[in-house]
């Protein structure tokens, strides 16, 4: 059984915001691997919610974003930046289409 | 995890690519046993016959292992790896030394691939062990000098035991293939 499979059998999958914050500031998933100390499939992995990480991974990882690690990684679904700076909802983006 | 995205011409990331391969690696391992127990199949293991499930055996490990590391002995690439630093400081043969620096190094496994890799390993011995008990059961019944099976029951056991041999070196590279999810294609 995979990792995946495990967290999603335990009903502990993570969500995360990795993709978009190594976008902000323009690395590939190599660089971010290196600096936080994983391979880049692994980056892939995270980014896409395939794979949770253990504690000290997301400590790294906050670290080097200097973010809080409860920016970057929530239980929760994130909702998306639009809806969260703004207040714009998907539902009232397609009303006033 | 993975050593390469890439065999021979053929992308390895997506999934569904790597069980294809999984399943022609090991339709190819079955068919030639198969094959003689159609055919002669008191003659598998005779002269060098014995050797072709062997070979294939062998092959098997090392198209995984181009893929993802075996781990299940020393692998080829970590002792050269272990080597390298004695090896280019020699003088005496530099064009070895040239290709030793070719041979891509695998990374340190990070927790993900530690994870993943224990998993496996312990699906894997489940399996391998599960089909260790299904064989001796069958030896008492085969291997009994008062069931009328003579020659052939020494045959059907030897036939058994060949998959014993293919799970314990290759199943759990095989399992990492047809599990891990598609790989990102670029770093």
């Amino acid at each position: 059984m995979s990792p995946k499979d495990q967290d999603a059998r335990n009903g502990s999958q993570l969500y995360n915001r990795i993709a978009v914050l190594r976008a902000e500031r323009g690395l590939s998933r190599q660089e971010l691997a290196d600096a936080v100390g994983v391979n880049y499939q692994t980056v892939g992995y995270l980014e896409r919610g395939d794979y949770n990480p253990s504690l000290e991974l997301a400590f790294r990882i906050s670290e080097f974003f200097k973010l809080p690690v409860e920016v970057i990684f929530s239980r929760e679904p994130f909702k998306p930046l639009s809806e969260e700076v703004y207040g714009h909802t998907n539902e009232a983006l397609k009303k006033d289409r | 995890m993975f050593r390469s995205t890439k065999f021979w011409h053929f992308s390895m990331a997506p999934r569904r690519n790597r069980r294809v391969m999984v399943v022609a690696v090991y339709l190819a391992i079955a068919a030639m046993p198969l094959a003689q127990a159609l055919t002669h199949p008191t003659e598998l293991y005779r002269n060098v016959g014995f050797m072709v499930p062997l070979i294939l055996l062998l092959v098997a490990r090392n198209v995984f292992g181009a893929i993802v590391p075996a781990h299940t002995w020393d692998d080829r690439r970590f002792e050269m790896a272990d080597t390298r630093g004695v090896d280019i400081v020699s003088v005496t043969n530099p064009e070895r030394n040239q290709k030793i620096k070719q041979i891509p190094i695998d990374p340190e496994p990070d927790e993900r691939d530690i994870a993943v890799r224990n998993s496996i390993f312990f699906t894997a011995f489940k399996g391998i062990a599960a089909y260790s008990v299904l064989l001796w059961l069958a030896t008492t019944a085969f291997l009994n000098p008062h069931m009328p099976y003579g020659i052939y029951g020494m045959v059907i056991i030897q036939y058994a035991m060949f998959p014993l041999m293919v799970m314990a070196c290759t199943l759990p590279q095989a399992m990492i293939l047809w599990d891990e999810p598609d790989l990102p294609e670029e770093a």
